[in-house]
């Protein structure tokens, strides 16, 4: 499984963000700030499932880790960017892998910017989505 | 006429068979090619012939009745020298045919040969008759004769090439000194008498038999020829030979120009076992060496770029173009190189993408210099290539390394980063002061911690010799404007005052902006640390030349002058900051020196204790 969605009562957002990390704290980390900022939340554990979450649900934004089983997130990056919908979707890669290659090759497949977890806090990457959602 | 007087007083009954045999004697006078000067026994002219006037000018009225020792025609000298013959001939006495200057009537000196004798008429002296001939022609002729005879000769004795003559039995008829001085004799008559053979060992005889049998055929020709000196050892000569043949062609013997080319023979050698020592170490050198004309076409490869590409025979190879090995996608950048290396004359450690001969691909480096001869012209162009795929395998290990090593750190560093950060935002509810307090002293550890694997693996990228440097045209002002933003909080934290000082139309420098950050962001971060409350900070940049000059200078702590050597060091913190703020790593300056050396510039500081620090960094334009 793997997929878990939170329905929240009230949401301010009705913006849906897909967290895609095999790193089952930081996702839950995750998880937790997206929710308390009343995103819908969709999770996936590894690189397949996220590819297909994205595929089927086509959420707003997507937090995209590299170094995952199955599928490493530069992979999805790549498919997504070959399907109609996934050609255009917002994508954040958020990994602490610090390597200029794949800082180089997720920039030219259109991700919107490349973070690395260690250095960043949480409200801050929750800035970075909201600004590129253009929500307040 | 007053010719032959006596024939008429004493004939005088004959007289018609006399005036015939007079007239034809006058024709014969007028006729005669030589000059014809009659004397009385005074020495006064009587008669001269037509060829006196035609040679020196003067008509008979002009000498006729003149004495001979007061004419025009000779001089002060010559008029001795006829009065002294005359004299001699008046007398009776014979004297030989000599040589005279006359001068022309206009002026010009000739020589005749002058031949003069007494005309007897019953047994007196009747007068005496001299016959000149022009001989000015034959002494030109003999004059350059002599000149050019003294000219040749000079030629064969000072020439620098020996000069061997020998006769139609090989016997040795003339050497020139130098000749002599070549086989090192000292006198020509040493070598003159003998054969040629007794100046060459049996070998050499039973070449010189051919060469002489060739000559008897009148051939000419150059050949080299070892012959003995003197003392046993051995010349090397190059040879000009010619036959002598007579009109008839009968051979009469041989001529040779002989120069000594021992020397020349043994740079040869030398030569010859320098080219084998190259060739050698060409042929046997483990990385491929290829040698390509100025055109870029293959003229020679040794056995190692044979192996390299998988040909079997250089004929596969020579003259085909050297992009042969070459991936085509390099091509362009491959030409762009071949135009830097004639221009530089050389380039360096090129990594291109090569081919093999059945078209797999494999990373290859390549070095290429352009060879030139001694005055400077371009020949050929001389390529190593090697095949770097071990290496290219192990870097790529290497890299790999570092980074997941620091993925894997970064990790669990990131959990604490984050839970920390969720339980310190309220969400779970409210902590007592301590514990707060506490979770903070957790927050800042685990920062702390992250910068230390950051600087950690710039470390090992540095040292692993594994960070990519990857230049772009970059604003360096925009650098520093995005970090002093990002250190904001520190420097308004301790009330810092910062200073930025520009020059206006900053030139881009090509630099990897990643690593313009690394230097900025380390400088303004000890600056920041390093520097007490309410300090100044100011970063300037200027433009030197071809550089850029960063500096950036604060009011802090600064450096002891006994710690200013190992300020770079790695992990090296000097005392006066260590226990100020005992978070440094002692990593900062090292990382940043390292870089800037790498990508080509310069880093140095200017520092008193208590007083403050500058430091100053210089990056080239390019």
């Amino acid at each position: 499984m793997i997929e878990q969605t939170i329905n929240i009562k009230k949401t301010l957002t009705d913006k849906t963000i897909l967290i895609v990390d095999d790193d089952i704290s930081a996702s839950r980390a995750l998880v937790n700030t997206f929710k308390f900022e009343k995103f819908n939340v969709l999770v996936a554990k590894n690189g397949e499932e996220g590819l297909k979450l994205a595929l089927e649900k086509h959420p707003d934004i997507i937090l995209l880790d590299i170094i995952m089983p199955k599928m490493d997130g530069l992979l999805i990056l790549g498919k997504l960017r070959e399907d109609n919908w996934g050609k255009d979707v917002p994508v954040i890669v958020l990994t602490n892998l610090n390597e200029i290659e794949a800082t180089a090759r997720a920039v030219k497949n259109g991700a919107y910017d490349f973070l690395i977890k260690s250095d960043w806090k949480l409200e801050d990457i929750v800035k970075k989505v909201k600004e590129k959602l253009n929500l307040k | 006429m007053a010719f032959l007087d006596c024939d008429r007083i004493e004939i005088s009954d004959m007289n018609r068979n006399q005036n015939n045999k007079e007239n034809r004697y006058k024709t014969i006078f007028e006729l005669s090619p030589e000059a014809i000067v009659i004397l009385d026994i005074e020495g006064n002219i009587i008669d001269i012939n037509g060829r006196v006037y035609d040679w020196l000018g003067y008509k008979p009225e002009e000498v006729i009745g003149k004495n001979i020792f007061s004419v025009p025609f000779l001089d002060k000298e010559n008029k001795i020298r006829v009065k002294e013959n005359f004299t001699l001939r008046i007398s009776g006495k014979q004297v030989d045919p000599y040589e005279l200057e006359f001068i022309t009537k206009d002026g010009k000196k000739v020589i005749g040969r002058v031949m003069g004798t007494p005309f007897y008429c019953d047994e007196k002296i009747l007068c005496v008759i001299i016959m000149i001939s022009d001989i000015t022609k034959n002494k030109e002729i003999e004059k350059s004769l002599k000149e050019s005879e003294e000219k040749y000769r000079r030629l064969i004795e000072l020439a620098q090439e020996g000069v061997w003559l020998i006769d139609e039995k090989a016997v040795t008829t003339f050497v020139n000194p130098r000749m002599v001085e070549m086989l090192g004799y000292k006198e020509e008559k040493e070598m003159i008498g003998r054969h040629l053979f007794s100046f060459m060992d049996e070998q050499e005889v039973e070449i010189a038999k051919q060469n002489l049998e060739r000559r008897k055929k009148g051939i000419k020709e150059q050949h080299d020829f070892e012959f003995f000196k003197k003392d046993g050892s051995k010349i090397y000569t190059s040879l000009e030979t010619s036959p002598i043949m007579d009109k008839n062609g009968k051979y009469l013997g041989a001529l040779a120009v002989v120069a000594d080319i021992t020397q020349r023979r043994e740079m040869e050698l030398k030569i010859k076992e320098s080219e084998e020592k190259y060739r050698n170490i060409i042929t046997s050198s483990p990385d491929a060496i290829t040698i390509a004309d100025l055109n870029g076409k293959i003229i020679d490869c040794n056995q190692a770029t044979l192996d390299l590409h998988g040909f079997s025979k250089k004929t596969e190879l020579i003259g085909k173009d050297a992009f042969t090995f070459i991936a085509r996608k390099d091509w362009p950048r491959a030409s762009d190189n071949m135009k830097k290396t004639m221009e530089q004359g050389f380039i360096k450690n090129v990594e291109y993408t090569m081919i093999t001969k059945d078209g797999r691909e494999f990373p290859g480096e390549l070095s290429a210099s352009f060879v030139k001869d001694p005055s400077g012209k371009p020949v050929f162009f001389m390529a190593i290539t090697k095949d770097i795929s071990e290496r290219k395998k192990t870097e790529q290990a290497k890299t790999e390394f570092v980074s997941l090593a620091s993925h894997q750190l970064r990790t669990p560093l990131t959990t604490i980063n984050w839970y920390v950060e969720m339980l310190l935002g309220g969400r779970f509810g409210s902590f007592k002061k301590e514990q707060k307090e506490y979770l903070e002293e957790i927050y800042a550890a685990n920062q702390q911690l992250i910068k230390l694997v950051n600087l950690l693996l710039n470390v090992s990228r540095i040292e692993l010799g594994t960070l990519k440097i990857k230049p772009k045209r970059i604003d360096v002002s925009k650098v520093a404007d995005r970090e002093i933003k990002e250190l904001l909080p520190m420097i308004k934290n301790k009330n810092l005052k910062i200073k930025k000082d520009y020059i206006k139309n900053l030139p881009l420098v090509n630099a990897d902006p990643d690593i313009m950050v690394i230097i900025i962001q380390n400088l303004l971060n000890n600056a920041i640390n390093y520097t007490p409350k309410n300090g100044r900070i100011n970063l300037s940049i200027e433009k030197q030349e071809d550089n850029i000059l960063i500096k950036i200078s604060d009011t802090g702590y600064g450096i002891p002058d006994d710690q200013k050597s190992r300020i770079f060091e790695k992990f090296f913190r000097a005392d006066n900051v260590a226990e100020k703020e005992p978070e440094g790593t002692g990593l900062g300056l090292y990382i940043v020196k390292s870089v800037i050396e790498q990508s080509g510039g310069r880093v140095w500081f200017e520092s008193k204790e208590n007083r403050g620090t500058t430091f100053f960094v210089k990056v080239p334009f390019n």
